[in-house]
């Protein structure tokens, strides 16, 4: 038995050695990962240090979880852990769902002009960086001004309004998601073996009977990785959505303060390295724990598709 | 039944009508803002038809070509840079980890998608790049932190060697004597090319968008590109709404664009990737592969 | 080999790129300072870099340092300053104090306590402070900037179109208070309905002049408020002043005179008057007339006396970062700020006769042709950024001939908060200063631009200031406020 391993041992250094050339390829991503990614994290430990700019990193004195009790200890902690999960969890549904009836529709679409036609204009949204889409946000949700109050003569106060926002960041986020995944789901989709329809068609089986039996099983690998890597997000938020997009109007914190608004401007405020570190551990601790359960879950129902 | 079929197809038709116009009428909206006259926006709203077309939006952007232009240069110089060392460095990244022999290769994805997950944070990281190896208010500062390897492409590109690549032709390859990096070079990447097209265009809109290393590595407003130019104004505009009083009067001279001004550069920052995205759109879904790999 | 070569080419163009130094520092053997000042107007490299050389020159001569300056866009500036103080980039710099910062500079340990390089200070640069500018840059007794030196407060005005102002027939300077105001606003909007009657004086702010309102920031906190002319510590929302401020804005809003989207607004008040599209803005004024300043516009009388909030007085300050390498030069610049005359006016004019001139009354103008537009070196547009105007050339444009005479007689005129001089510590607080922060933006733009009626919404926001217990805070520091007051 440990002869056996041992002789394991050595044929894989002996391999490790026969692929030199393949390891040399990746010491430049290498390093990249260890400069930008892995010697700030040492940086890390200030999330349980009382910063103090004088001291610096390691210098400063300890303090214990103080700074996680600025995440928890407020009145808001539940409030933006709410709508960063709650927005999270629907943007993955919503998205999923809508992108992948998307990639069928224009798989099963034949006129082959349309179709690409349809491919380059859904991308649009993709294409423009928040800053722009709140700017056309602005555009139809103005009081006096905006297109939808114009159009409808209404005067609806849509930045005053909380009750409008969570649909209007669903609505907002699909529309600049979906076509991009739906190019990602399209893209498995045409490259599911085409014998597999034939033979459903073969056996007699309606578009319907196609799409369930052939289509979505093909799609899986695709929706648990897109998935997955979107579960390890869930307690971040795109700042420039819940930010940038309401105008950072007042009267719509409560729907719109995710952890990193809260935490933005609790920087503003205090330039607290200290707490944005325990912020961000947080998140990536809880995305973490996240990715690993939901892996282990894949792994064992389905084990081919796992991340890792 | 074929009949049938008609309808559906209609249907379907439809309904990608409908998105498509959701996707582009909105960007359209913004467009004809940037030609409204300022008081017709402000009287009338915007709309698809304003009452007055205006050219000032452009005219004002011409008179201050000099910043806006040199933006647009920045922009662009970063975006080609950057999205080139962006494709070099995870292809060789992500070659060697699609290779279902190379030993260790599940730790080095580990290694990889820990990335994704944890960062140092904003200070540790502002040390890294200020401090300790000095890039910032160089044109580095805006193409090395945090954009020139993104897990997630790394695990798209090593998706795509896997499942499109036949590992029959590597085998070949290497009974030819030829050695890892001339396979890459000579093998793979030519058969490659969907994926590489669609990263670009990614991996490019990510430099083209971004204006967070700007904020934080850039104080020289000669290194400012077009992104950063539009944060800049909401930055102004949220001091203007927050500090502003400390400057007493002399806060008049912080010069705020009109909305109108604001929309047209917007749209001149959306425009190029506009007209370019289209003819790298065919290889797109030949591209993208996500999934189904297991590292 | 080519393998190689590949794998090593891109290796080494990381290498090389990370490698290549931050703008290199001038050559000299003499220390370098670097001096961080935000931009408000334009600054144009090539002025910038004239204007430092010049400087330099100067320097190196008088006191055997050199000066690296650094003018950062204003929007980014507070974020830029506060990155760059972790490291050792920033030597002197400008910092803003409003909303209560200098307590989080002074927790946080990003300043450097200059209460010794103070006191064996020139006599000249002593003279320079009065007792309340002293107490508003220290924190427990210590100090950490010199302020700017700068008229205390303000007036409370409003700006009016003038096309419109002279069409209904108005006589601004016989507007003194709100109900006046009112009035001439309900004329207008009658007459003009199709443009904005009123507007934030920037963005969602409705004014920036709290004279109107009430006191502000008592103690150099954040929270602690009360009337004009008492010492009773209040929450913002439960002060008469402001109440009233927010009754008429109310009124207001729902007749239609205010702009319906002042919350989302991103306009400057100004700006909209000056160019037709807004009838009236209220302003804050001090010894600057403001007609003059923008075209098309007059001015009201006053409707609220000058006053200064226990945080206006010294908002904006220079101080040295706890960083710096080199603390005793940077003091050596930071005192040649207030007490060189040339070097303050080279930083804030620029050359003579390149980019200011002197007329043959010795005050200072913009050369033949040039205008705040097109003046490559800002700063002389933009004086309010620099710490001392008052040992620079006057302006053309000023109305007075000797500013430090004009400022010392503001000041005189000024209410003083009652409560000045009273400094409560409030950097263990951090956690509630947060969430009293947040609670405080979430309400107090909207029921300023009258959005939302105050007495509507007061129930919920008092549930929430005791839900973060902002009332026990208040309490201790109103006891603190009156050990303070019997003491003195």
């Amino acid at each position: 038995m440990k002869q056996k391993a041992k002789a394991k041992t050595k044929t894989s250094w002996k391999s490790v050695f026969r692929h030199w050339e393949l390891y040399a390829m990746m010491v430049p991503g290498l390093i990249y990962l260890i400069v930008n990614n892995y010697i700030p994290m040492a940086g890390l430990v200030v999330a349980f240090k009382n910063y103090n700019y004088k001291e610096g990193i390691w210098g400063s004195a300890w303090c214990g979880l103080k700074n996680f009790k600025f995440l928890f200890g407020t009145r808001d902690a539940g409030l933006m852990i709410r709508n960063t999960l709650g927005y999270n969890l629907v943007f993955i549904i919503t998205g999923t769902v809508f992108a992948i009836v998307v990639a069928i529709v224009l798989n099963e679409i034949r006129a082959a002009l349309p179709k690409k036609i349809y491919q380059v204009f859904i991308l649009i949204p993709y294409l423009i960086s928040m800053v722009v889409v709140s700017y056309i946000a602005f555009a139809f949700l103005s009081t006096d001004a905006g297109f939808i109050n114009k159009t409808m003569g209404t005067r609806t106060n849509w930045y005053m309004t909380q009750k409008y926002w969570p649909f209007i960041f669903v609505i907002i986020n699909l529309w600049k998601s979906f076509g991009y995944n739906s190019i990602i789901y399209y893209a498995t989709v045409i490259g599911i073996d085409s014998s597999l329809y034939e033979a459903a068609v073969v056996d007699g089986a309606s578009r319907w009977q196609r799409i369930w039996h052939v289509t979505l099983p093909g799609l899986r690998p695709t929706i648990i990785t897109m998935t997955l890597l979107a579960v390890g997000r869930v307690f971040y938020s795109d700042f420039g959505l819940f930010y940038q997009v309401p105008q950072n109007s007042g009267l719509l914190y409560d729907v719109t303060t995710t952890i990193d608004v809260y935490v933005y401007k609790g920087l503003m405020l205090l330039n607290d390295v200290g707490r944005s570190a325990a912020a961000g551990f947080f998140q990536s601790i809880c995305g973490f724990i996240l990715v690993l359960t939901a892996n282990m879950v894949v792994n064992k129902v389905d084990k081919d598709n796992a991340l890792f | 039944m074929v009949q049938h079929d008609k309808i559906q197809q209609t249907i379907m038709h439809i309904l990608m009508i409908f998105l498509v116009l959701c996707c582009v009428l909105p960007f359209l909206l913004m467009v004809m803002a940037s030609f409204t006259e300022e008081q017709t926006l402000i009287r009338n709203g915007y709309s698809f038809f304003p009452e007055v077309f205006s050219l000032e939006t452009y005219q004002y952007i011409l008179r201050s070509a000099k910043t806006i232009f040199r933006g647009y240069g920045m922009t662009i110089l970063v975006t080609v840079i950057g999205t080139f060392c962006n494709l070099a460095m995870p292809v060789l990244f992500a070659y060697p980890l699609s290779r279902k022999d190379l030993p260790f290769r599940n730790l080095l994805s580990f290694i990889l998608f820990f990335t994704m997950l944890f960062n140092g944070g904003l200070v540790p990281t502002y040390m890294m790049y200020a401090n300790t190896l000095h890039i910032k208010n160089t044109i580095w500062a805006l193409l090395i932190p945090n954009l020139m390897m993104n897990a997630f492409y790394v695990i798209m590109m090593r998706s795509f060697f896997t499942t499109s690549i036949p590992e029959s032709l590597i085998e070949a390859a290497k009974l030819d004597g030829a050695s890892e990096l001339k396979i890459l070079l000579k093998v793979i990447l030519p058969l490659s090319k969907p994926m590489i097209v669609t990263l670009v265009l990614m991996v490019g809109l990510n430099y083209w968008n971004d204006w967070m290393n700007g904020m934080y590595y850039v104080t020289d407003n000669n290194l400012n590109t077009i992104q950063m130019i539009l944060n800049n104004m909401i930055q102004n505009v949220e001091f203007l709404s927050k500090s502003a009083s400390v400057m007493g009067s002399d806060a008049a001279m912080i010069k705020m664009p009109t909305v109108g001004i604001r929309m047209g550069i917007a749209v001149i920052a959306v425009l190029p990737v506009m007209v370019i995205y289209p003819f790298l759109q065919k290889y797109f879904v030949k591209g993208i592969v996500v999934g189904g790999v297991k590292g | 080999m080519k393998r190689k070569a590949l794998a090593g080419i891109l290796a080494a163009a990381m290498t090389a790129g990370l490698m290549v130094p931050a703008a290199a520092v001038s050559a000299a053997d003499a220390t370098t300072v670097s001096l961080w000042i935000p931009t408000l107007a334009n600054y144009t490299d090539e002025a910038v870099a004239e204007v430092e050389e010049a400087i330099n020159a100067y320097m190196a001569d008088k006191y055997g340092v050199q000066v690296d300056l650094q003018y950062i866009e204003i929007g980014n500036f507070e974020k830029a300053v506060n990155l760059a103080m972790t490291t050792d980039e920033v030597d002197v710099t400008c910092y803003f104090t409003d909303n209560g910062q200098l307590a989080t500079y002074v927790a946080n340990g990003q300043l450097l306590d200059i209460t010794d390089y103070f006191e064996n200070a020139s006599d000249e640069l002593k003279a320079t402070f009065t007792e309340p500018e002293i107490i508003a840059s220290s924190m427990n007794g210590r100090m950490y900037g010199l302020v700017r030196k700068y008229q205390y407060g303000g007036n409370e005005v409003a700006v009016l179109n003038k096309a419109i102002a002279e069409e209904l027939g108005i006589d601004a300077k016989s507007i003194t208070t709100m109900d006046q105001l009112e009035e001439v606003l309900y004329q207008a909007h009658e007459a003009h309905p199709e443009i904005y009657t009123l507007v934030p004086q920037s963005a969602a702010e409705m004014t920036w002049g709290w004279a109107a309102v009430c006191d502000r920031g008592i103690g150099l906190t954040a929270y602690a408020y009360a009337d004009w002319g008492t010492t009773e510590l209040k929450s913002v929302f439960e002060t008469e002043g402001f109440t009233e401020f927010c009754g008429y804005m109310s009124k207001w809003y729902a007749d239609g005179l205010i702009m319906a989207d002042a919350l989302s607004n991103t306009m400057e008040g100004s700006s909209m008057v000056t160019a037709g599209s807004a009838f009236c803005t209220l302003h804050n004024a001090d010894i600057d007339p403001l007609d003059a300043l923008y075209p098309n516009t007059v001015e009201t009388g006053e409707i609220a006396p000058p006053r200064a909030e226990s945080i206006a007085i010294g908002n904006l300050q220079y101080g040295i970062s706890a960083n710096s390498a080199h603390p005793d030069e940077s003091f050596t610049v930071l005192q040649a700020l207030y007490t060189d005359p040339e070097f303050a006016t080279m930083l804030s004019y620029g050359l003579e006769g390149k980019h200011y001139v002197l007329n043959e009354n010795g005050r200072a103008e913009y050369p033949e042709g040039m205008t705040a537009e097109n003046e490559p070196y800002g700063g002389f547009a933009a004086t309010a950024a620099y710490p001392d105007f008052l040992i620079l050339p006057v302006k053309e444009t000023a109305l007075y001939e000797d500013a430090k005479a004009t400022v010392e007689a503001w000041d005189d005129t000024v209410e003083v908060s009652a409560s000045f001089g009273f400094f409560y510590d409030t950097t263990e607080m951090t956690d509630f200063v947060t969430a009293y922060m947040n609670l405080q933006d979430k309400y107090l733009n909207a029921v300023m631009t009258g959005s939302v009626a105050l007495e509507d919404i007061l129930p919920q926001i008092k549930g929430e200031l005791e839900s973060i217990g902002f009332y026990e805070v208040l309490a201790d520091t109103q006891a603190a406020l009156d050990a303070y007051l019997a003491e003195k």
